[in-house]
């Protein structure tokens, strides 16, 4: 790998740790853990302009960096993120390949929708009761919403061409 | 963005969104006719299930005993709330509780070793 492909991957990390953590000051609605998923527009960005893997590792990279950085490393919240993540990433990279009839928006609004899926099925799992589902709805709507602003602005940011650049001038 | 990927982003949005809304109805719905429960327990054991949601107006009494200690209490019901109207504790503070009708506030007695829990499917509040 190149080493400006390194950095750049570098700071994109960077940046997805500090939206995670800003994101995490705003009170959660109803459940504990279930979050807007903002970072997701970074991963987007970079699943989009530099790859499924670098996607995958920056994603798994930034849950484990800011469960440290918050203290929630391997509590609920953490594995509620970790689970969100995972789920996301996948079925965004599912649509991505497989099905190529969506837009980045499309893709951004079914991985946000998974995200609070995956948060909520680890709820279950450790609270051991199967109301938190009733929340879904609500929060299926929410994730709808902030899928949908999350995916406008990942385009933006590929509209800009800053990565392209970065990619065409260091040959990556 | 080509059209007719954003006709396909509008197709899937849109079927996500009446997919939660319907599911949001549902869940609505079923709260309106909850059914909750209030579960009179002594020294741990279930003596009394309550159905709330007829919300007639009723007198359950507790006769049990502790030992030699004989425990006596009436619990009430009235518009799916229930309440301890008589007990022969000296503080009162089952009594004093007042009228319940939400899941997180249960009565204790620990003199009489009774405590009231709502339980219902929609009433569930969730405190972490």
């Amino acid at each position: 790998m190149k080493v400006q492909k390194m950095a750049l991957l570098g700071v994109l990390t960077a940046g997805a740790i500090v939206i995670a953590i800003l994101e995490s000051f705003i009170p959660s609605i109803g459940i504990p853990g279930v979050k807007l998923g903002l970072a997701n527009i970074i991963i987007l960005v970079i699943l989009y302009e530099l790859g499924i893997l670098e996607a995958i590792v920056v994603n798994l990279l930034r849950v484990l960096v800011v469960g440290l950085l918050r203290g929630t490393f391997l509590s609920m919240g953490f594995l509620m993120s970790l689970t969100g993540a995972i789920l996301s990433l996948g079925i965004m990279i599912l649509f991505y390949l497989l099905i190529k009839k969506f837009s980045i928006v499309g893709v951004s609004v079914i991985g946000s929708i998974f995200h609070v899926a995956g948060q909520i099925l680890i709820a279950m799992l450790f609270l051991g009761t199967a109301y938190i589902f009733l929340y879904l709805p609500v929060i299926a709507l929410s994730a709808i919403i902030t899928g949908i602003f999350v995916g406008i602005m990942a385009h933006l940011i590929i509209k800009t061409g800053i990565i392209k650049k970065q990619r065409e001038k260091y040959n990556f | 963005m080509d059209k007719k990927k954003l006709r396909n982003d509008i197709i899937l949005i849109a079927s996500l969104i009446l997919v939660a809304v319907i599911a949001l109805v549902c869940v609505l719905s079923s709260r309106q006719k909850n059914n909750k429960y209030a579960k009179v327990y002594f020294q741990n054991e279930l003596i009394e299930t309550i159905d709330l949601s007829k919300k007639e107006e009723k007198d359950y009494p507790v006769d049990a005993f502790i030992g030699d200690r004989h425990v006596e209490m009436m619990i009430h019901t009235k518009d799916g709330a229930i309440h301890v109207s008589k007990s022969n504790c000296p503080h009162q503070d089952c009594v004093n509780m007042g009228y319940v009708s939400v899941s997180n506030k249960p009565i204790i007695c620990t003199y009489n070793q009774v405590y009231i829990i709502i339980e219902g499917k929609a009433n569930y509040d969730l405190e972490i």
